[in-house]
């Protein structure tokens, strides 16, 4: 739901004040009909139509209103409790004032009509008509006998006479009106005190059939502006002699004036209190209706204003429990409507305030960090595209950071890494050990350090360069640590390489060279100076010269033997079958006396190799361990191959044993060592060039004494062809351990 | 909180309310109404003269107002129409009659006073009063001279009691009142 877009007041106000001023207008009207006003009583009618219908609509907009209400109440939606709250509080104030003035208005409506009214006075104006009809009656008796009297006269009286007879006794009895009926109500005569009128007041048809049957009618009869009037209608007797019609004789006489004077102010008032008596519960009826009628829209107005002012109230509020929940849900660019110019206005506004500069911060937040980010990548990118490994750990040694090139020097993926001590990364990858311990070691110490580490990673044997340097936190203490590692792998090997290739070119100069005319003067001594000489100097002159003449050549052939040494030959590698070429060479050096044990791995796959090299390699190792064992008389050579996983790479380790005296334990790191050798002869390049072949494809080599007497030799070959990533298994952990440890 | 005879006056009168529009309207069905059983015109001296027979059948409320000493009027509504197919009749001309039927208590009698003439009648039955009323005999309607009557002209008739005659005080109820709804229908008649 969006935000309550707050209206004006008065827009809402308007159809409110005008439905009301409507209502109060036909209040007025509804209890100034009520009440007996000429003009607005006729509009009564419609005054109740209208109230009826504004009571429709006002019953209508509380059902809309209510149930929007209940469904904001059940959806939960933010002000709705509160909202209805206020509407109870709005209606149970609205109705039980209203409900008490009601109650109380009936009540007085019902008691102070009915106080108008006396038992005491109805009685007596009863009383008073009694009285007034008795007066009467006598009267009416009185005249009933007078015209018992003379009406006899009227028997035998022609129609022609009737007129005169009829003058004569209007005169003498002081009646103001005769006339003389025939069949069918025909008037025979009429005399009346007032000249001018020619028309009988007639009586009705009952009281004209009662008389033909032989009655007589006497009664009274109010006559319009003459007062009350007393009418005698009695048959004509007929006489005996004549054969006429049944004729009526109609008189009116006056009353006494005074006694019609009195008697009509008793009916007048007698006639008023008792309409008055009758209209008393009429009264209480309207009234009830129209208080009624206006308690109801006095009711229903109230309780829709409390909905209406609850709502715009509450307007505000809703407003901002949304804007909160929208701040919280990290919206902070909402923007609350205007709520006016009272404390909530002043509320909403502080929290558009709030809101502006929440979103202000926090765009600079973003900034920020989007800075960072764009140095951190930076960073990331300079340290990616460094040729160094750069790792950093803290002060715990759990690794923080490691660039790309780090995880390709080691052959490890760093990700699943990250955060963890950097011990795990023996568990997974043993030959990472000495690396890892020397981190260790080397971290404790408080300033910068430098050291020279040998791996056996992937890709074979590798020499890192490794600078740590502590970074001191804040408090001056001890925290977490740079390691800046290189592969100098490939640049020792060169800066050996070309050391070997100076010493070779020199030897080729200095002392190559001169070897040759030593030679030849030696020859050339000899030569003139053989036969010159007794015998005896001639022998001595002859083995001088030979020996010098050896000597040189043994000379040139170990200048020789350098010169290949140092020169680095083109290796051309290809698909080797590794256990087939050890096969052929140690053929070669069957003899008799030699025992010569072949145990090759037949798992051992294809590697990558120079043949000529590798086999040169072999040639010297089997040279190597015959000349070890020249002077012993078991002679025994154990030639062994394996194929081995280790770090995810594959290896092939070969090892050669021999039976020998083994190696001085104080030299053993310098065997691999050009000149280092024990033996009477050789040129002390053997195992060198070994060492050198081994390292030119990226393989390593170790050389250890055996337990009882005798050397073993061995040699991982990396199998280029297909590093496959594959586990360790928990045997060849312990399988490389163990020849860590004998080297 | 509030008493209980509040809430009986308000069903009370929510109950009336309805109940005497609902009981009202049925009870006028068959005991009281305004009826009008004839009307013809015919033409006398010169005269559109009207004959109708009329019934005036008072319910017990108008009765007992009657009794009371409240005067009641009636208006007889006379017209001559042309009627329409798709539009309201067209009123020719028209003509109103107000009677008003008054007791007198001093005399006991029941007075009819033609309002428009002013001849006043007195009856000692209210029965024979109101009778009477419902009797119209060669009542001069239109100058035949002066109005063209062409054939499809009708004529049409209408009695009713006028609740604005009565006492103010009374009219709220009367209103709402079915009892004092007291109208008869158009009666027409061809001319």
């Amino acid at each position: 739901m969006g935000p309550v877009v707050e209206k004006k007041w008065s827009a809402g106000l308007m159809p409110m004040a005008s439905l009301l001023a409507i209502l109060l207008v036909s209040f007025y009207v509804l209890s100034n009909a009520t009440e007996n006003t000429e003009g607005f009583s006729n509009m009564y009618g419609w005054m109740l139509l209208i109230n009826m219908a504004g009571l429709l609509v006002l019953v209508a907009l509380i059902g809309v209103n209510l149930f929007k209400l209940v469904k904001q109440y059940r959806q939960g939606v933010a002000g709705s409790r509160l909202t209805v709250r206020l509407v109870i509080v709005f209606v149970v104030l609205s109705v039980i004032p209203v409900s008490i003035v009601y109650y109380f208005s009936l009540q007085f409506l019902q008691r102070g009509v009915d106080s108008w009214f006396d038992v005491r006075i109805e009685k007596s104006l009863e009383d008073a008509l009694q009285l007034s009809q008795v007066s009467l009656d006598l009267r009416q008796r009185a005249l009933g006998k007078e015209v018992s009297g003379f009406i006899d006269r009227l028997s035998d009286v022609t129609d022609a006479n009737a007129g005169l007879v009829l003058s004569d006794l209007l005169d003498r009895s002081g009646a103001v009106e005769m006339s003389l009926l025939g069949k069918n109500n025909r008037i025979i005569a009429f005399s009346s005190v007032d000249p001018g009128k020619v028309v009988p007041l007639r009586s009705n048809e009952d009281v004209l059939m009662q008389v033909r049957h032989g009655n007589h009618y006497v009664g009274l009869e109010p006559i319009k502006d003459a007062g009350i009037h007393v009418r005698l209608v009695y048959p004509v007797p007929v006489s005996s002699s004549a054969d006429t019609e049944l004729r009526i004789l109609q008189a009116l006489f006056p009353i006494d004036q005074r006694v019609n004077k009195l008697a009509g102010n008793v009916q007048q008032y007698f006639t008023v209190y008792k309409k008055l008596n009758y209209l008393r519960g009429q009264l209480k009826n309207s009234f009830l209706l129209t208080l009624s009628l206006v308690l109801l829209l006095s009711l229903f107005a109230a309780i829709w204003v409390a909905f209406f002012s609850a709502q715009r109230l509450m307007a505000p509020v809703r407003n901002l429990a949304e804007g909160t929940r929208a701040v919280a849900e990290g919206d902070y660019d909402k923007q609350l409507p205007s709520a006016g110019h009272h404390e909530l206005g002043f509320l909403v506004n502080s929290f558009n305030d709030m809101t502006r500069k929440i979103s202000q911060a926090s765009a600079q937040a973003q900034d920020s960090q989007h800075q960072i980010e764009t140095q951190r990548a930076y960073l990331e990118a300079v340290l990616g595209n460094l040729s160094s490994g750069v790792m950093t750990l803290d002060h715990e040694l759990k690794i923080r950071t490691v660039n790309s090139v780090a995880g390709k020097i080691l052959g490890l993926d760093f990700s699943e890494y990250f955060g963890m001590p950097v011990d795990e990364i023996i568990q997974a990858h043993a030959p990472l050990k000495r690396f890892v311990d020397s981190i260790k070691l080397l971290s404790e110490k408080p300033d910068q350090w430098e050291e020279e580490i040998i791996i056996f990673a992937r890709g074979g044997r590798k020499v890192l360069m490794c600078r740590g340097t502590t970074l001191m936190d804040e408090h001056e203490q001890s925290g977490d640590h740079v390691i800046v590692f290189d592969d100098i792998t490939t640049l020792i090997q060169a800066q050996r390489d070309a050391a070997w290739g100076e010493v070779a070119r020199r030897l080729a100069h200095e002392i190559k060279n001169p070897l040759t005319p030593i030679q030849l003067s030696a020859e050339r001594l000899q030569f003139k100076f053989e036969r010159k000489m007794d015998d005896h100097d001639a022998k001595i002159l002859k083995r001088s010269t030979e020996t010098i003449v050896q000597q040189v050549e043994a000379m040139k052939e170990m200048v020789n033997a350098f010169t290949d040494y140092a020169r680095a030959p083109q290796t051309e590698m290809q698909k080797l079958d590794f256990n087939k070429l050890i096969y052929e060479v140690s053929e070669m050096y069957k003899m008799p006396e030699l025992k010569m044990h072949r145990d090759l791995d037949k798992r051992a796959p294809i590697i990558q190799a120079d043949s000529s090299r590798l086999r040169q390699l072999l040639h010297n190792l089997v040279k190597n361990a015959l000349e070890a064992m020249s002077a012993s008389e078991q002679k025994e050579i154990n030639i062994r191959t394996r194929c081995m996983d280790e770090s995810g790479c594959r290896f092939v380790e070969f090892c050669i044993e021999d039976k020998g005296p083994g190696f001085p334990e104080e030299d053993m790191a310098q065997y691999f060592e050009p000149y280092v050798t024990t033996k009477s002869k050789g040129t002390g390049l053997g195992l060198a060039i070994v060492k050198k072949i081994v390292e030119e494809h990226g393989g390593m080599v170790t050389a250890s004494n055996l337990v009882d007497h005798g050397a073993v030799i061995i040699i991982r070959l990396p199998v280029i062809a297909s590093q496959q990533e594959e586990s360790f298994s928990e045997e060849d952990d312990r399988r490389i351990e163990k020849s860590e440890g004998n080297a | 909180m509030f008493p209980q005879k509040f809430y009986f006056r308000k069903a009370q009168l929510l109950l009336v309310l309805s109940a005497s529009v609902l009981i009202g309207s049925v009870l006028a069905a068959d005991s009281y109404g305004l009826k009008i059983y004839s009307a013809s015109t015919q033409i006398q001296r010169g005269f559109y003269q009207l004959d109708a027979q009329l019934e005036y059948a008072l319910s017990q409320a108008a009765l007992d107002a009657l009794e009371s000493g409240v005067p009641l009027t009636f208006e007889l509504e006379v017209d001559i129409i042309q009627p329409r197919e798709w539009m309201w009749d067209k009123i020719i001309s028209s003509y109103d009659q107000r009677y008003q039927v008054a007791y007198h208590a001093l005399t006991q009698q029941y007075i009819v006073t033609n309002l428009n003439s002013g001849v006043q009648n007195s009856y000692s039955h209210r029965k024979t009063a109101l009778l009477t009323m419902g009797r119209i005999n060669n009542y001069p309607l239109i100058d035949f001279e002066k109005v063209k009557i062409r054939d499809d002209y009708k004529g049409r008739i209408r009695i009713s009691l006028l609740i604005n005659e009565l006492p103010a005080p009374m009219r709220p109820w009367t209103f709402i009142n079915a009892e004092w709804s007291l109208k008869s229908e158009w009666f027409e008649w061809d001319l």
